[in-house]
């Protein structure tokens, strides 16, 4: 709803000029960043560990070495991952099982970060329809947004996390969803998102990933990070992460599908 | 019924008991007579606020009229000269033989502008040996040359141009006083509370300047009459409508238009206003084929309607309705608005005794409809009044005027809920929860001698929750402790708070003043808002088992003086305010979809603090005043920056404002404004790092940074044809920002798509340059 307000605010407000502007940032401690993925379509489970930099550095996130990274599936006897280099730690030949739910642990210097998560059950993505943005426009001047259409179980709390490609180029919006509201039915809801213009004949990928509850309300709150100042969005906060021990970052169990279509 | 019956009877014997006492104590005076009546402008018979009423041989005797244009005197067996005057009115001596109760009704005419052009912009207080503080009131009238943006004319933003009274943010017609948010501001329209005084995104407000006689503002220490908010009152009072004639108004903006009709239904006797006012900017959409099918639009109707039954009653009854449009084509669309009506009976009980009686609904709601290819849903939510309140004034003698009085308002909110085509019954079915609040009040206007004056009372408040047979949840933190059922039509949890309220004003000369004052307000309504500005969708909330009452004491002290024969006028005024059980969302909460709003809830403490300057010229052809205000707005919430206290999005370090009109000629005017303060208090990102390949930003504490300074000066010029016949207009041309200054609306960072691997932040501005034409008529 505040993606829609917030687009009509900008329409109405056709005399606003953006311009870049240096701010005097302070340089903050540099920070534990863990990014650990568990899923569905591979059984190799790849755990990244980097640190955070100060906003006006290159993006350049250090990797973190020497870190100790174990997986437990379920409660089994964890599995120590191997250590790859950039700070990339991979265990394979575990398959994933849906409704399991897994164990991380991560040893850096001493200290231990501990998280779980569990693996939902696939909701089929059955495909992706387009909404049209504004209808009395121009044939070439339409603008469109992605449906995801898939039938919500009737199961309560499921969680979804979409990225979007438009001709192979990433959105790097942050979108997730959940049924609060809509449980049980057919998701009918575009995808909004405000610097993203899908256009006829534009290929679209979309990848639809089922998520736990925690590792939603991680990403719901990435999403509200968006705007700043008193025209509008809430006040950013860091996300809390999933992951115990205080660093950045999430450790999600979670499905993957993928589907494009072209737009008509 | 039978809780309404004990709340009330209990209220009705307190205040009964208080009535007594005061009774018995001041009753023992003999020989005295009462001189009363009212006031009344003559050309078109509405009654005056606030006109002054003086004792010629004693300069210290005297009074003003009442928000009715009462006003009565006490006074010894004699002979009196009589002084009625009013700001822009010729004054008024009669000459009263005092050897019975009399009853003087006066009438005033409009001051004649001949050779001496005499112009006032900020209405002059009455008198600065009054013991309020932190009063301001506006001429509607005058404020018209100012340059506002789009050229409409607004109270409201007016009132952002004084010392303590801050913007919410470019072009807003939200306002935030001495830090408070902005609902802890009670706006009254004709005493009907309005719940979201805001029209089109916050630019423009409910209020049409045309249907306005007074606007006041109350800075925190209110007298006992008000309740209810913690920050503010600002009172507004809607014009009667001309008993002797009918009149038309009008005025034709870039943006809006408004009509006004106003005249007697019986001659004399009673009268009649309509004002009406809409927006067109939709029609500029509709010639746009890509905005077509897109609606934007808001539109006002006023109505108010008088009737003098005899001389000691009067009947008023007044309305207001207004409501906003938004649509992306059929797709999705938004509507809110809110609707008044007031019916009110004046009576003279007896020539010391005025009572008002009050019958007020209010509502606020709006409406968010979703429409998809199958399925369809709205989210909406309500907050509705029924409200009573009966008010005395009683003109005790010259050293006592007392008032008390007793309000009961029945309020019905309806959390925001989704309706239609979805799942979740939890959040479908949200219930409509009831509460009663009320409150009785006594307050006692004391001047011992001509140089102290005293205001003290007290004002009960009671808040009662009433159960509608659905749960109240209780909460530890995040999770679901407790809940109890309150069965339909009885009373649940009941709040009860004292408020004492004080202010003295002490006369060290004739033109220096010293004023001290204390009050504590309580508030029972809260508005959640997880933004950064307020949007029509924040929703109202009562107290709970979570939530408590909010709280502030608010102390302030202050310098008046006058200079240079009146011509000037100097304030100085600080204050201390501290705020109890304060209301915030957690992180990431989630406020619309969540099945009970108050699990998203964190509570804490405020304090605030400032220090306010003023400096009027009042008089002469070059009028205006200064304004710089020094403050600080703190807030500790548990669970938000790490419990410690940070500043508050509210709080601006410094504040200036200048406004000045200068009078060339009987025909042209020229105004300007300059407004300088500190950027709200934001947060930052300080550092950076990889989510899933997405450079996502590591924010500093809360509201660890300042946005750039605001500042922009406006300008306009008002043009005043000779009059023909009845037949009057005015052209006015403004320019907003007349030096284009970008001021910062939002700060967005993002990955710069020039210097790949790096981030930067971009800032919008939201209006350079905003010129605009109206036209005002008058006939």
């Amino acid at each position: 709803m505040k993606i829609i307000y917030s687009t009509i605010l900008a329409a109405v407000l056709l005399l606003g000029c953006k311009k870049d502007i240096k701010l005097d940032l302070n340089q903050s401690a540099s920070q534990i960043v863990i990014e650990g993925i568990v899923s569905d379509k591979s059984t190799t489970q790849t755990i990244t560990i980097s640190k955070s930099v100060n906003f006006y550095e290159n993006n350049i996130y250090p990797a973190v070495t020497g870190a100790v990274v174990t997986i437990s599936d379920n409660g089994a006897t964890p599995v120590v991952a191997t250590e790859l280099p950039g700070g990339i730690y991979q265990n394979q030949g575990m398959a994933a099982v849906y409704g399991h739910t897994y164990y991380m642990s991560v040893t850096i210097a001493g200290i231990t970060y501990t998280a779980k998560s569990t693996m939902p059950y696939p909701v089929t993505l059955n495909d992706i329809t387009f909404y049209n943005n504004n209808p009395g426009a121009k044939p070439d001047k339409l603008e469109y947004s992605a449906i995801p259409k898939f039938d919500d179980p009737i199961l309560y709390q499921n969680s979804y996390k979409f990225v979007q490609y438009d001709n192979g180029l990433k959105d790097n919006t942050v979108i997730v969803r959940n049924d609060n509201v809509t449980n049980g039915i057919t998701n009918e809801e575009p995808i909004f998102s405000r610097d993203f213009k899908i256009h006829k004949s534009d290929v679209i990928t979309v990848e639809m990933y089922c998520i736990d509850p925690n590792v939603y309300h991680y990403f719901f709150l990435l999403s509200t990070q968006a705007g700043s100042g008193p025209g509008g969005g809430t006040t950013p906060t860091n996300p809390e992460s999933n992951i115990s021990g205080g660093v950045l970052g999430y450790f999600s169990a979670q499905t993957y599908q993928t589907k494009t279509v072209t737009v008509p | 019924m039978m809780y309404k019956k004990n709340l009330f009877s209990n209220h009705f014997s307190r205040l009964l008991l208080l009535t007594l006492i005061f009774l018995t104590t001041k009753s023992a005076i003999a020989q005295n007579y009462t001189i009363s009546g009212r006031v009344k402008d003559k050309s078109s018979g509405e009654v005056m606020i606030g006109a002054s009423v003086m004792v010629q041989s004693s300069k210290s005797i005297g009074t003003s009229t009442n928000e009715y244009g009462f006003y009565s005197i006490t006074l010894a067996k004699g002979t009196y000269a009589i002084k009625f005057s009013n700001v822009n009115f010729a004054e008024y001596i009669d000459t009263v033989v005092l050897d019975k109760n009399k009853v003087l009704n006066v009438v005033l005419n409009t001051k004649s502008q001949m050779n001496d052009i005499v112009v006032v912009s900020r209405k002059r207080d009455p008198s600065i040996s009054k013991a309020q503080m932190g009063v301001e009131k506006l001429d509607v009238k005058e404020i018209s040359k100012l340059p506002v943006i789009f050229g409409e004319k607004d109270v409201i933003k007016t009132l952002q141009l004084l010392p303590g009274v801050k913007s919410e943010g470019e072009g807003s017609s939200g306002f935030l006083v001495r830090g408070g948010a902005p609902d802890q501001n009670l706006i009254l329209l004709d005493e009907a509370p309005v719940y979201n005084a805001s029209h089109l995104l916050g630019f423009f407000s409910t209020f049409n300047s045309d249907a306005i006689k007074d606007a006041t503002l109350i800075k925190g220490n209110t007298p006992a009459q008000y309740g209810g908010r913690l920050s503010s009152v600002l009172d507004v009072k809607m014009n009667d409508g001309n008993n002797k004639e009918f009149h038309y108004a009008g005025g034709i903006g870039l943006i809006s238009s408004q009509l006004s009709a106003e005249g007697p239904l019986q001659k004399g006797k009673s009268s009649f206003l309509v004002t009406g006012r809409r927006t067109y900017l939709d029609m500029f959409l509709k010639a746009s084929p890509q905005y077509k099918d897109n609606s934007l639009y808001f539109y006002d109707l006023n109505v108010k309607a008088n009737y003098d039954i005899n001389n000691a009653n009067r009947i008023y009854i007044s309305g207001y309705f207004g409501r906003d449009k938004l649509g992306l084509a059929d797709a999705f669309g938004i509507d809110w608005g809110n609707t008044t009506a007031t019916i009110r009976w004046n009576s003279i009980i007896h020539p010391k005794l005025f009572s008002n009686t009050t019958f007020i609904y209010s509502n606020y709601d709006y409406k968010i409809n979703i429409k998809g290819s199958s399925i369809t849903f709205n989210i909406n939510s309500r907050i509705r009044d029924i409200n009573f309140k009966q008010d005395f004034q009683w003109y005790i003698n010259t050293k006592n005027t007392l008032k008390f009085g007793v309000n009961v308002i029945k309020h019905e909110i309806t959390p925001t809920r989704f309706q239609g085509d979805i799942s979740n019954d939890t959040i479908s079915t949200k219930s409509t929860r009831k509460s009663l609040e009320s409150a009785v009040y006594i307050t006692n206007t004391y001047n011992p001698t001509n140089r102290i004056s005293i205001d003290y009372g007290a004002r009960l408040s009671i808040y009662s929750i009433i159960g509608n047979g659905s749960q109240y949840y209780m909460y530890k933190g995040d999770v679901k402790a407790d809940s109890i059922t309150v069965a339909d039509g009885t009373v649940g949890k009941t709040f009860y708070n004292l408020e004492p309220r004080i202010s003295m004003s002490y006369k060290l000369d004739n033109n220096n003043n010293l004023k001290v004052a204390y009050s504590r307000n309580t508030q029972h309504l809260h508005l959640l808002s997880n933004s950064t500005s307020t949007n029509p969708t924040d929703q109202w909330i009562g107290n709970s088992y979570n939530i408590t009452p909010e709280l502030a004491d608010q102390v302030s002290l202050g310098y008046f003086r006058n200079m240079a024969n009146n011509k000037y006028e100097l304030s100085v005024e600080t204050y201390y305010k501290d705020l109890q059980h304060q209301i915030d969302y957690k992180n990431a909460a989630d406020i619309i979809t969540s099945n009970d709003v108050e699990s998203q809830l964190l509570y804490g403490k405020g304090r605030a603090y400032g220090l306010e300057l003023s400096i009027k010229k009042k008089t002469g052809r070059f009028t205006g005043w200064l304004s710089y205000t020094l403050s600080r707005t703190e807030r500790k919430i548990d669970g938000i920056n790490n419990n410690d206290w940070y500043v508050t999005k509210q709080d601006r370090t410094h504040d200036i404002s200048i406004v000045g009109t200068y009078t060339i000629n009987k025909k042209w005017s020229v105004s300007g404004i300059i407004v300088y303060y500190t950027g709200a208090a934001v947060t930052y990102p300080e550092g950076k790092y990889n989510v899933g390949g997405n450079t996502t930003f590591l924010y500093s504490t809360r509201n660890g940074y300042r946005m750039p300074a605001y500042h922009r000066m406006d300008w306009s010029a008002t043009y005043e044809p000779q009059k023909k016949k009845k037949y009057h207009s005015s052209w006015n041309f403004s320019i907003y920002n007349v030096y284009g200054r970008e001021n910062a609306y939002t700060i967005k960072f993002e990955d710069d798509t020039n210097n790949p691997g790096t981030t930067k932040a971009v800032q919008t501005a939201l209006f350079k340059w905003v010129p605009s034409i109206s036209y005002n008529f008058k006939f």
